[in-house]
């Protein structure tokens, strides 16, 4: 087996409001009817990786249900496996904080797997790419890491953003690494995937818990930078890192276009999910639906611009849903208006109820909510 | 040998013209309902009657029938003590073409049967839409203490080849078929069978005779006034789908209020085997489109009013749909129209094309799975029968 990937499902949490107060990053409902880690388990799985681990830290158990065996992405079957690695506490480290934390805690894990390679991975991440490519290039390039970057605007987007910046020479070979620079126009940003050797990163990690130190992107990619050899490899097309709400809303509202859906739904790249798909959406005589992307079981009397609804969601008469999310079974009243607002799964918009967030700054309504 | 009270069959011998529909040629495969198959119908209710031990009569085994029913997962099958079995006929090397009726096929797999030793046998026709626990039946049968118990709906005019039934005192039934007043009740196609008397007169009647269910082995067991064979009668939504109007009408009825069958129900109820993912349903801001039914996958650019689109279809823009069934992978491309049709799987009709007439409708024309329909003028239903092009 050449490569073994390790995901991390939580991270970011503060800065996604309600939407990860009883859940993981990697169990964050996104696209009508995905969690967002199910883009890079079809990733893996389409890229014949065989083996993956899942690091988690904290309300872990809509991720649990949600992975269930691995089966809806391959795994769990003979000599493909999803493994969920609990925090590994011991004495000193209940709750790890950063990567290199979580990475000791799956020491063991990881000196038991016979790969070769190891991909390390966030699992906020909305694109469609082929792992062998990747490790392809860390081949014939002999860096002892390669980092997933795209070419994207460095602006500060949030105040909590926090971005890897990368500049490189003409093969690719990592020139710099920057933490946290915001600038105007366009650069390298880091995808928070990295490729590397099995040995290299126990040894890392086995080197980062002598010194205490926790980060994977500041300990060892910006301070180890001279003793590391750092490979980018680049991807082209669309691709999203979800890590605040406006990106949430931002990611989402990119899928509304039909060019960006053809980038990452492919048929001969599939996005699977174990989500199960209900019944047709039945649309009554009298809505109105304009560029939207609609899940199953949904049932549409009143009006929906620019928006996502998951499955189950049901809109009544005369109500109007404009540029907002609204997950899973959630109901919105008669002659409700919602505007940039992120409705959570299982809430409740009462009638004639009226709710408007901006662009930056979208309405989130937490889990259950009755409005 | 494991005991079971009660052992369910389910006959998908049935050819008929809806075939053409789907690619796997077995009548009761054919898509329906938005994202299911008719024979999901059957399936389900004998999944949530928690019958254990189901078998498919079939008479001829497509790939893609196996593959669609898998280990029956999908239903439920693959619990502890539960098995779902295609039964394949085993036809004779002389017969070319192997049309055997439903007793001769129960007769060959008699083994089957008596490995399970059931009291009782359930038999399920599967082109029928219904939801229906079958526990209520069997109770039925038992508590009557009957040799055969007949499932009975009120007639309608949508039961084209169900017999017809009369029923006597006590709801014990004294005529069935050929010999049975017509216009009162018919058969819906779930008869529960005590095994032994079956199996005696499976043994008994010369295996070459063509003989129906009805008219062979129920007719002859009505000779014998002693025979105890009752009616139940079943109020609910139910539908006979063997022919291409019953197709059309059976799903139009899921986008009429006074149908009695809501597609809601089918959440609960109805479970179907779903092979790929797809992406959820995209549409434009240029569409317009009411009183429809959309499954995943479906991309809506023109202006669908009336219709049921099942997973993949794309509707081009200007493209006008209209009270019509589009099954998976259907294309229409931009400015085409189609009004009162059903599509078979992956049809394509290319840009201009016109199936059918929006206002003058009598038939309703089909497509047949795989044909790419090139732009021809206009394509208008026949007066006697419907259109059919072949792929």
């Amino acid at each position: 087996m050449e490569l073994t990937a390790l995901l991390f499902s939580n991270g970011y949490d503060e800065n996604l409001q309600e939407l990860t107060r009883n859940r993981t990053l990697g169990s964050l409902p996104i696209l009508g009817q995905y969690r967002i880690i199910d883009f890079v388990l079809s990733n893996l799985a389409n890229s014949q990786v065989e083996e993956v681990g899942v690091i988690t830290r904290q309300n872990y158990q809509s991720l649990l249900e949600h992975l269930g065996t691995g089966q809806a992405w391959g795994y769990g079957v003979k000599g493909r496996t999803l493994t969920v690695l609990p925090p590994f506490g011991s004495k000193n480290a209940i709750v790890y904080k950063g990567k290199m934390e979580a990475l000791y805690g799956a020491l063991r894990y990881l000196k038991h797997s016979q790969a070769e390679y190891v991909l390390l991975s966030d699992s906020n991440l909305v694109f469609s790419l082929d792992y062998r490519h990747m490790l392809e290039c860390h081949r014939t390039s002999k860096a002892d890491i390669t980092i997933l970057a795209h070419k994207g605007s460095l602006r500060q987007n949030s105040p909590h953003h926090q971005n890897l910046v990368l500049e490189a020479d003409r093969n690719g070979q990592v020139t710099q690494v920057l933490i946290n620079c915001f600038s105007e126009g366009e650069g390298y940003v880091g995808l928070n995937t990295y490729l590397l050797k099995r040995e290299l990163l126990i040894r890392l990690t086995e080197q980062a818990h002598i010194d205490c130190t926790i980060s994977f992107e500041r300990n060892v990619l910006a301070e180890q930078f001279g003793a590391l050899r750092c490979q980018l490899f680049e991807l082209k097309g669309y691709a999203a890192m979800v890590d605040s709400v406006q990106e949430y809303l931002g990611c989402s509202m990119d899928f509304l276009s039909p060019e960006i859906q053809r980038q990452i739904f492919r048929p001969d790249w599939p996005v699977y999910t174990s989500i199960r798909p209900g019944v047709p959406v039945l649309y009554d005589p009298n809505c109105t639906v304009s560029n939207s992307l609609i899940a199953d079981s949904c049932k549409i009397q009143g009006n929906v611009f620019n928006s996502i609804l998951f499955q189950g969601v049901t809109v009544e008469k005369g109500a109007t849903i404009k540029n907002s999310v609204v997950m899973k079974n959630s109901r919105v009243g008669e002659n409700a208006v919602l505007e940039f607002c992120i409705i959570d799964k299982d809430s409740n918009i009462g009638n004639s109820k009226l709710l408007m967030g901006v662009d930056r700054f979208p309405v989130v309504i937490k889990k259950g909510s009755m409005v | 040998m494991r005991k079971k009270d009660c052992v369910a069959l389910i006959d998908v011998s049935h050819r008929g013209s809806l075939g053409l529909l789907s690619r796997d040629f077995i009548q009761a495969m054919v898509h329906y309902g938005g994202r299911y198959r008719l024979i999901d119908f059957v399936l389900s209710n004998c999944c949530r009657s928690e019958l254990d031990i189901v078998g498919i009569l079939t008479q001829w085994n497509p790939s893609a029938f196996h593959e669609y029913i898998g280990t029956g997962a999908s239903w439920g099958f693959d619990r502890l003590g539960a098995k779902l079995e295609i039964l394949p006929s085993m036809a004779k090397p002389e017969q070319e073409k192997c049309c055997s009726s439903t007793l001769e096929a129960i007769r060959e797999n008699i083994p089957f049967l008596e490995h399970y030793h059931p009291h009782t046998v359930l038999l399920l026709q599967a082109e029928r839409a219904y939801f229906m626990d079958y526990r209520g039946l069997l109770a039925f049968h038992q508590r009557n203490r009957a040799d055969v118990t007949l499932g009975v709906v009120s007639a309608g005019e949508n039961s084209p080849d169900c017999p017809a039934v009369t029923v006597g005192d006590q709801g014990r039934i004294t005529a069935v078929g050929a010999q049975a007043a017509s216009g009162h009740t018919n058969a819906m196609g779930a008869a529960v069978v005590d095994w032994k008397l079956l199996r005696r007169y499976l043994l008994q009647s010369n295996p070459t005779e063509t003989e129906d269910f009805y008219s062979g082995f129920l007719a002859s067991l009505l000779k014998n006034k002693e025979a105890r064979v009752f009616a139940c009668a079943f109020h609910g939504y139910w539908r006979a789908v063997t022919g291409v109007e019953n197709l059309w009408q059976g799903q139009m009825d899921l986008l009429s209020p006074q149908s009695g069958i809501s597609i809601l129900e089918f959440q609960d109820k109805l479970f179907t085997n779903t092979p790929t993912s797809r992406p959820p349903q995209y549409l434009y801001p240029s569409n317009y489109l009411q009183n429809s039914l959309v499954a995943e996958g479906c991309t809506i650019s023109g202006s669908v009013r009336g219709s049921i689109l099942f997973p993949g279809v794309t509707v081009g823009e200007d493209a006008v749909i209209g009270d019509s069934i589009l099954m998976p992978g259907c294309v229409v491309q931009p400015g085409a129209q189609v009004f009162h049709s059903i599509l078979g799987q992956e049809v394509t009709i290319s840009a201009g094309c016109r199936i059918g007439d929006a206002f003058y409708n009598d038939k309703v024309n089909v497509i047949r799975s795989g044909a790419v329909v090139l732009s021809h003028p206009a394509v208008q239903q026949g007066k006697g029968h419907p259109v059919y092009f072949q792929g």
